[in-house]
């Protein structure tokens, strides 16, 4: 199964519960999201769902300047996010959970 | 790996993202790319970092991790794409619909017409862009436009010059000064004004290179002004200093000086040419082959056609010509009353180009105005005003006043 296209639905709330443990910059969260185990993240759409997720109101951002290099962009999570984030988290529970059961082999249901 | 090569190649890879984002708004550019350099150079230098789909692994990539000589000639599009695709999936991600025509979330026709440039100059950017790819990353390439780079602060310094010009032309029209004052300060206003934005290009142009994009707009356009305003304002300060400096660059001023034409020589009465005169003496007759002189001894001559031209004459159908009179000399008096001549018709050429009359033909006086004119009454000193024996004209008897007056010889 092509899992970039299921990473699609649920980057969103990937990227925002990575930022709800700690505050991160692009390829800070891409790392994070990698080492979770979503090998396969682009780092543009990572890149692309922080500031789609700041423009909706869900993240703040605030830049750090770099002595050796360019600045840094980080992003923390807000009141909005955090209930945007459960809100998804309930979303995914309750879908995961039907898929899970209409994935479940015939006879094999516990 | 040498940092600053990386984070050369980085800023070249962002850029070229944002050329890929051209169609939209600068600020959300800024928004969408704020911070890219960072995490593409920090990307590169995570050696264990996953590889995303369609990313080639860094390690796999020679330059990047292999071969740190070689890491001046490294290309990023094999560790992230292709610019245009990372730019896609970028704006994809952040929610933005791809770069379609007429899709841009514009309102209002004159936006929409900006948005078109701003597509139709991304385009151009993005092509001028992959046709230079191979050149620009030639090490050749580099040398040229590391060299080109140091002269960007000539470039700043012209530009305020230009900018300076401008101002004061535009100031110039408003109010009076002095044409020169446009190219070259004349007096501490004048300095401290070109100070003032030569100082000003050339921090724009400054933090320009340290920020990056956002000034760039602004700038581009002064660029642009600049560019066209500068041979104008050259070639004209230089004919301007011409005038001024060079004393061997004479200046020729074509100006109407209107002329008075010389009067015309002749003698008038009531503003009409005379063709001849008649003299009579005191008795009121006619007198023949007077010579008439004025007060400074000049002949008084009625005609100077030489006898060629042709005079109509009061009361006569066929216009006449004149001939002048021999002197003891042998010069022909034109100032010998009243002239001689006959009809036009009358008169030929010979072969020397003379006037000469025609066969049968002889000359003759004109038909006088009257045979007699009014006697005087001579003889009686102060009757007509002057002194006696005063005036040498009246002394004679002859009716023409203010001209001396010699009877003839017949």
């Amino acid at each position: 199964m092509d899992t970039t296209q299921l990473l699609k639905g649920v980057l969103d709330v990937a990227v925002l519960a990575v930022v709800a443990d700690e505050d991160g910059y692009g390829y800070d969260v891409v790392r994070r999201l990698r080492a979770a185990g979503l090998e396969e993240v682009g780092e543009a759409s990572v890149y692309g769902t922080l500031r789609r997720l700041y423009s909706s109101g869900a993240l703040t951002t605030y830049v750090v300047p770099s002595d050796e290099g360019p600045h840094r962009k980080y992003y923390g999570i807000n009141a909005e996010g955090r209930a945007m984030l459960e809100a998804q988290r309930k979303d995914w529970h309750s879908f995961s959970t039907t898929l899970t059961t209409l994935l479940e082999p015939e006879g094999d249901l516990r | 790996m040498n940092a600053t090569v990386l984070l050369d190649h980085v800023t070249a890879y962002a850029a070229a993202v944002r050329s890929h984002l051209g169609d939209l708004p600068p600020e959300q550019v800024d928004d969408l790319t704020d911070g890219l350099e960072a995490d593409l150079a920090e990307a590169l230098e995570d050696p264990l970092g996953p590889v995303a789909t369609g990313e080639v692994p860094p390690r796999t990539v020679a330059g990047v991790t292999g071969h740190p000589q070689a890491a001046s000639l490294m290309d990023l599009t094999l560790r992230f794409g292709p610019a245009a695709e990372y730019a896609r999936e970028l704006r994809t991600a952040a929610g933005i619909p791809p770069a379609v025509p007429g899709a841009a979330p514009v309102v209002g026709r004159a936006a929409r017409v900006v948005a078109r440039g701003g597509r139709l100059v991304g385009a151009v950017r993005r092509a001028a862009r992959r046709a230079t790819e191979p050149l620009r990353s030639s090490p050749f390439w580099q040398a040229v436009a590391g060299f080109v780079s140091t002269l960007r602060p000539v470039w700043w310094m012209v530009r305020g010059w230009v900018v300076f010009t401008l101002l004061l032309g535009g100031l110039m029209m408003a109010s009076v000064s002095s044409a020169t004052q446009r190219f070259v300060p004349e007096d501490v206003l004048g300095w401290v004004l070109l100070v003032v934005v030569v100082l000003g290009s050339v921090q724009a142009g400054r933090s320009a290179v340290r920020d990056g994009e956002w000034v760039r707009p602004a700038l581009a356009f002064f660029n642009i002004i600049a560019l066209v305003a500068l041979p104008l304002a050259l070639s004209q300060s230089r004919t301007m200093l011409e005038q001024r400096l060079g004393s061997s660059y004479p200046v020729y001023v074509e100006t109407q000086v209107p002329v008075q034409m010389p009067p015309e020589d002749g003698v008038r009465v009531d503003g009409q040419l005379v063709s001849n005169l008649f003299v009579y003496d005191a008795q009121g007759n006619p007198l023949e082959d007077v010579q008439i002189f004025d007060d400074r001894g000049r002949q008084v001559r009625t005609t100077y056609d030489e006898g060629w031209s042709q005079w109509f004459l009061p009361g006569v159908d066929e216009p006449w010509s004149f001939a002048g009179v021999q002197d003891a000399d042998g010069r022909t008096r034109w100032n010998v009353y009243p002239m001689t001549g006959a009809p036009f018709s009358q008169w030929d050429q010979d072969g020397d180009g003379k006037r000469v009359l025609t066969a049968g033909s002889a000359l003759r006086t004109p038909p006088r105005p009257f045979p007699q004119a009014p006697a005087l009454v001579t003889g009686t000193a102060g009757t007509a005003g002057g002194g006696e024996g005063s005036d040498a004209g009246r002394t004679t008897g002859g009716t023409v006043t203010n001209a001396a007056l010699t009877t003839g010889d017949g």
